[in-house]
């Protein structure tokens, strides 16, 4: 057998450990555009800050792969795929025949339809070289722009906060983590990163990014100009479909999976960021794993493993910051209610219903209650009074 | 029991809770975890974890 995996992120490598695991005596090939070996995605925050270095979130050599029996093709990009010949075809002109395929080729940064995108000092951040490129330019730079108040626009502001005096996060929602957080949570999440040194925007409408020879600052619709030297885009991502749309695969947002991962053309799978399951793509490394070891299964024996969904994590932490968010956060009507309670830099709001049972939770700042309140979640036993007048 | 932190992410392995989402029941000591456990959150294996 010849199992081949297209992409080599946290699914990819989830699933070629896998395949190996299952199938010891098949052919195990891993393709991955980048030319370093595999690395953990979400410490590239901290490679931006300059707090790590590559080879700190780096967890195995390339060396380590070939030890396992996985032929590790780094620094190849798949450019075709033709299901009818079951071929890849790479960039360097390589064919590589599969009999089993696992597309594993992520989400890519979505950018703004605005002027000025081109020029030099505009980033994205997604891969190491380009937390590399941001701090190589920042070494230069005073004031930052960070595009977009979401969970990675918010976290890769304050990695630049923590070596530029400025930076700016504009953001054209109300308030930041509108899908996670209320209007309450909102305001105190963004006082508190106001606290940690970020200049928070939200209402801002983009126009262009402007500069002669590199970029100057970015125009607003309202008209105002904001000086920046170094501008990041952090507005979302989209699931790297080309290949398989190309190839004649379904795509939707994703690559549309059914519950053994496989995808329209039969012994294809997809897997992670790229992969749309029953309308969701989750953008997690949990569920990137998660899908890969049950793609990785049926590519073994097919229909043996059905993926079940990945619950969301619960605990987040935005520029260190801590949050809990559990279940329902927006009261229904009804028997349900809310009890609120909030200070400075603190909120903690419960959905109940009418036996006093946890629903939902919102808990910004108040870490000494998230392992309570996940129990009484689990359990489903009534919040004790105590709970809900104490301070 | 030692409870031990992913120095990639910062989660945090408890014994008492184990990790369902890979088939670790509580009670499991970080030292029995198998080799092919992985920080949930970020993928880190076993020997990016540190003792919190
Ligand atoms: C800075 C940052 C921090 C993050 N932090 C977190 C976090 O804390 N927690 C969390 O759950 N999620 C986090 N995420 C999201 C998380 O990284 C993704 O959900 C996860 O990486 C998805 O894994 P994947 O393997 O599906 O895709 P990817 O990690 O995107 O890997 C896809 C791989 O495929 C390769 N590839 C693509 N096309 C081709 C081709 N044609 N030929 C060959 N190779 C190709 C790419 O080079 C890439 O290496 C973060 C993301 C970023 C950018
Ligand atoms: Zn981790």
């Amino acid at each position: 057998m010849r199992y081949v995996v297209v992409g080599g992120g946290v699914a990819g490598v989830a699933a070629a450990q896998r395949l190996r695991a299952l199938a010891p005596a098949a052919r195990v090939i891993l393709i991955e555009a980048e030319a370093v070996p595999h690395y953990l995605r979400p410490g590239l925050i901290e490679v931006l800050a300059g707090e790590k270095e590559l080879s700190e979130i780096t967890p195995y050599p390339k060396s380590w792969f070939e030890k396992q029996g996985i032929e590790y093709l780094l620094g190849e990009i798949a450019v075709a795929l033709e299901p009818a010949r079951q071929e890849i075809s790479l960039a360097s002109g390589k064919r590589i025949p599969y009999e089993k395929l696992l597309l594993a080729t992520g989400a890519e940064p979505l950018r703004p339809e605005i002027p000025g995108l081109a020029l030099p000092g505009v980033f994205t951040l997604r891969t190491a070289s380009d937390a590399e490129r941001i701090r190589t330019w920042a070494a230069g730079a005073q004031r930052a722009v960070v595009l977009g108040g979401g969970w990675l626009g918010l976290e890769a502001a304050h990695a630049l906060r923590r070596f530029l005096p400025e930076v700016v996060v504009l953001d054209h929602g109300p308030w930041p983590l509108p899908r996670q957080l209320d209007e309450t949570g909102g305001t105190v999440l963004a006082g508190l990163l106001r606290k940690k040194g970020l200049e928070m925007r939200p209402n801002a409408e983009i126009k262009a990014i402007l500069g002669k020879s590199a970029v100057e600052g970015v125009q607003l619709l309202s008209g105002e100009f904001i000086p920046a030297e170094l501008v990041l885009i952090a507005i979302g991502v989209r699931p790297r479909t080309a290949l398989a749309k190309e190839a004649g695969i379904a795509v939707n947002s994703g690559i549309l999976v059914n519950d053994f991962l496989e995808a329209s053309v039969p012994g294809v799978y997809a897997a992670g960021d790229v992969a749309e399951w029953r309308g969701r793509v989750y953008g997690t490394v949990r569920a990137a794993r998660e899908q890969a070891l049950v793609a990785a299964q049926n590519m073994v024996e097919p229909g043996s493993a059905r993926y079940p969904g990945t619950r969301p994590s619960q605990r987040l932490k935005v520029a260190g910051i801590d949050l809990l968010i559990l279940g329902e956060t927006q009261p229904k009507g009804g028997p349900q209610r809310e009890v609120r309670r909030q200070g400075e830099g603190y909120y903690v709001k419960l959905v109940l219903n009418d036996e006093d049972r946890l629903l939902g939770a919102i808990v910004i700042g108040g870490s000494d209650l998230f392992g309570r309140l996940e129990e009484l979640f689990q359990s489903g036993e009534p919040i004790p009074p105590s709970f809900l007048s104490s301070d | 029991m030692q409870k031990w932190e992913c120095t990639v992410c910062g989660w945090i392995y408890d014994p008492a809770k184990g990790d369902p989402s890979q088939g670790i029941e509580p009670g499991t000591a970080f030292e029995d975890l198998p080799d092919d456990w992985v920080c949930p959150e970020c993928g880190a294996p076993k020997d990016m974890f540190q003792p919190l």
